[in-house]
């Protein structure tokens, strides 16, 4: 992530970077041909392709030689890839070595060993009755050139350094050498006894010299010539600008001083080209760096300003185990002062369990790998703790880390709480899991235990009845009537008691029911049973809601049963089955009649299981229904209630979660 | 009619009273052989004791019986009635206190013959007794081979 986003920032340089390992290229092609021209120059007598100024010094043919391998060696040396340098290419440079070593030390030494010679031996000989060798600076030069290319392809910084060296003093040489014949200063391109360098070598050297600079763009010096930094920028202005200065002012002293002879003149006219030129250049460089540092110190304050503003807790820490910079958030949250957070290892502040950890993930980071996600505990100033998350980059080479973290305690105390109530509700699901097996064994063995001594008693009463038939009086037969309806009765309320709490035990299957259509065949059967009572129903189509298909049978049979029931002695009963449909995808229910109704006061009563409101005698029933009714609606997740006044009929109505036809 | 038995397995006195005074009721005057229990019943049909299956050489023409048992309870008896060879074919009716789902399903999938909740009320009791009688002892004919003992 880090490497690719740096290569993207960088685009210009590296174009520019690919520019230069071009020119390099060209400068080594540019200087084999060159080399090839002075050769076919010599073989063919062409005064013009030996030597680029007829009648001055021609380049030796050995030179030619030499720079030929040097531009091959060069051009081998940068490979096809971009930025790929050949090692291969350097051993090129070592014959040029020898030479140029070979020729120096016959010069310094006075040794005749006329390397030079061994081309063209013939005509080097002749022409101004001179003979033609390789000249002093020449020698230097190649040998230089040579020790250039010879390191330009190691790796290590020092050889990259000495290349550069090497390049520069070559480049020095020539640029002596071409500087004189510009100014015609014989011994700056020439020894006064020895045979000058000629000018188009001079020029080779220079186009050498440049090409191996360019050839490593991204190394060395080179690098900060390259680069983006106002290092870079000032070095690229005003290198040109240095040159073009000295150049022109030189000029114009000499052109001066040749035409009037006044030195004074020519001096005043160099002080005043100079400072024009090199003011007007600096001038420039100043208000780049002007507008550059600007922009520096804008963006700058912007991420200060950043910095300052987050919310979250953003440091920089040294691999040695302390805060080098921290924001301000840090210091809200965990309210010690930036100084006191400095001041200390920040391991010290951090929960003694989570310390193991921490270190853990220190030592990963050293080792160069980001945190991504990693949480401990800090102490704060007041002792309490709180829970930061982190993400964490290292930087290796500046040995400190950048990290961000988040106050992340309030989330942990939430999923602890959920946690918590999870593990609660696990319980209670438990405990209501063991209080229904626990209702499941009652019911059951009431079902079964409970009933069997009612029938001894009905039965052993009627065997008394039976059996005392003749001794007995109408009081006596009386009473044991009663004791067996008692047992009935008894009988019966055990089995409603238990049908109430099938209710809340069975398990429900939610589907789409109508209860128009349950109400139709429950009225039928009403109908069927007594099919003398006149009374008009009115049921509302499009009753679909959600529920179990058989506990909403069971509620709609108790409360139409009941609406049946309480209308029986009115002359024109009537009951209306309807809803209307209420917000949240739920649906009112009611099942209304023009009954006996019931009194107001005791509404809350209604609901509960054997509550009744008329005697037995006036209209049968144990008093289930509506607390069967109650709970099946609040199975359901409904609510029920009830109006009603004496003798105005009673309206039963229930919510219940609406549902739509299948199709 | 007369030879045919009945084997009432069932351990509350009370209700053993109330179920013979209901058949005597209804004139049904077949002999009773009663079970308190369900291993007493499993001896009656499979053992070879005195008074056994076996001894008689004659089955039950039908077999009351209760769930609630000691020992052994009717849903147990009821599956080893049904595992035997002897007596895989012999009607089984259940006559119990509750009418729970769970006894219900049991006792069907066990292959009951018929399932019948005892009433509370005696003269109820009386007359479930009697179409009991009416239907098994009368109307309903026996599977090949019962109840002689072959």
């Amino acid at each position: 992530m880090a490497s690719t986003g740096m290569m993207t920032e960088l685009p210009i340089q590296n174009r520019l970077c690919d520019r230069l390992r071009a020119t390099a290229r060209a400068a080594g092609a540019l200087v084999v041909a060159t080399g090839a021209l002075v050769l076919v120059g010599w073989w063919a007598r062409v005064e013009l392709l030996k030597g680029l100024v007829p009648g001055a010094a021609a380049m030796n043919p050995v030179t030619a030689v030499c720079f030929v391998m040097c531009g091959v060696s060069l051009m081998s040396q940068l490979g096809k890839n971009r930025g790929a340098i050949s090692s291969i290419g350097r051993w090129w440079a070592l014959p040029v070595m020898m030479v140029g070593g070979l020729k120096l030390a016959s010069h310094v030494l006075g040794w005749e060993f006329a390397v030079d010679q061994w081309l063209f031996a013939a005509r080097t000989q002749e022409g101004g009755g001179r003979m033609n060798e390789m000249a002093p600076n020449t020698a230097a030069g190649l040998v230089f050139l040579a020790a250039a290319l010879w390191f330009l392809g190691r790796e290590r910084p020092e050889a990259v350094r000495l290349s550069e060296i090497f390049a520069m003093l070559v480049g020095l040489i020539a640029l002596l050498a071409v500087v004189g014949y510009a100014y015609r200063v014989r011994w700056l391109y020439g020894l006064p006894a020895k045979m000058p360098m000629a000018l188009n070598t001079a020029l080779t050297f220079l186009v050498m010299a440049a090409g191996i600079l360019a050839a490593r763009p991204d190394r060395g010096l080179m690098e900060v010539v390259t680069g983006d930094s106002s290092g870079g920028l000032l070095v690229r202005r005003m290198f040109p600008a240095m040159v073009l200065a000295f150049v022109v002012a030189g000029g114009l002293i000499l052109s001066g001083e040749r035409r009037s002879g006044d030195l004074e003149e020519a001096a005043a006219l160099h002080t005043v080209a100079s400072i024009g030129i090199f003011g007007g250049f600096l001038l420039w460089c100043a208000r780049s760096f002007h507008h550059a540092d600007r922009t520096r110190r804008r963006l700058e304050e912007e991420r200060e300003r950043f910095f300052r503003l987050s919310l979250d807790l953003l440091c920089i820490a040294g691999t040695d185990g302390y805060f080098k910079r921290v924001n301000p958030a840090f210091c809200d949250v965990l309210g010690y002062s930036a100084g006191e957070l400095l001041d200390r290892p920040f391991l010290e502040l951090v929960h003694p369990e989570d310390v193991a950890a921490t270190e853990a993930e220190m030592e990963r980071l050293g080792a160069g790998q980001p945190t991504l996600h990693f949480e401990n505990r800090y102490r704060c100033k007041d002792g309490s703790w709180r829970w930061l998350a982190w993400k964490t980059q290292p930087f290796d080479e500046e040995g400190v880390l950048y990290a961000a973290a988040r106050d992340v305690t309030e989330q942990k105390e939430h999923a602890l709480a959920i946690l918590r109530l999870n593990a609660e509700l696990m319980r209670q699901a438990a405990r209501l899991e063991g209080v229904n097996q626990e209702l499941e064994s009652f019911s059951y063995s009431v079902s079964h235990d409970l009933r069997a001594p009612l029938r001894g008693i009905s039965g052993f009463a009627q065997a008394l009845e039976e059996h005392t038939a003749d001794t007995l009086d109408p009081k006596g037969r009386g009473y044991l009537e009663r004791v067996q309806q008692a047992a009935g009765r008894m009988g019966q309320l055990i089995d409603d008691l238990l049908k109430l709490s099938r209710l809340t035990r069975a398990e429900m299957k939610m589907e789409a029911v109508d209860l128009g259509r349950i109400a139709q065949e429950l009225v039928t059967g009403y109908r069927a049973a007594e099919p003398e009572r006149k009374v008009e129903i009115l049921i509302a189509p499009d009753l679909w809601v959600r529920g179990d298909a058989a506990l909403l049978r069971i509620l709609m049979d108790n409360l139409i049963g009941n609406a049946w029931k309480f209308t029986s002695k009115h002359p024109a009963g009537r009951i209306e089955i309807g809803s209307t449909p209420e917000d949240g995808g739920k649906r009112f229910c009611h099942v209304r009649d023009n009954g006996v109704g019931f009194d107001k006061r005791y509404v809350h009563k209604l609901f509960g299981a054997f509550q009744r409101l008329h005697s037995q005698g006036e209209f049968p029933g144990t008093g289930i229904g509506l607390a069967t009714a109650h709970r099946i609606i609040r199975r359901h997740g409904g609510r029920i209630r009830a109006e009603g006044e004496i003798n105005h009929g009673a309206t039963f109505g229930f919510t219940l979660e609406a549902a739509f036809e299948d199709p | 009619m007369k030879n045919k038995i009945i084997l009432l397995v069932e351990d509350n006195p009370d209700d053993e009273e109330l179920t013979l005074m209901a058949l005597r009721k209804n004139n049904i005057l077949n002999e009773v052989v009663v079970a308190r229990d369900g291993v007493e019943a499993l001896d009656f049909l499979f053992g070879d004791g005195l008074d056994s299956a076996a001894a008689r050489k004659t089955m039950p023409a039908i077999i009351l019986l209760d769930l609630k048992l000691p020992r052994m309870d009717g849903h147990e008896v009821l599956q080893r009635i049904r595992a035997d060879e002897r007596t895989r074919l012999l009607p089984v009716v259940v006559l119990t206190s509750s009418k729970e789902d769970k006894d219900r399903f049991e006792s069907y999938s066990l292959g009951c013959n018929s399932y019948v909740r005892k009433p509370v009320d005696f003269a109820m009791f009386v007359e479930a007794t009697r179409q009991l009688g009416l239907y098994w002892l009368l109307l309903n004919e026996s599977p090949p081979g019962f109840p002689d003992f072959t």
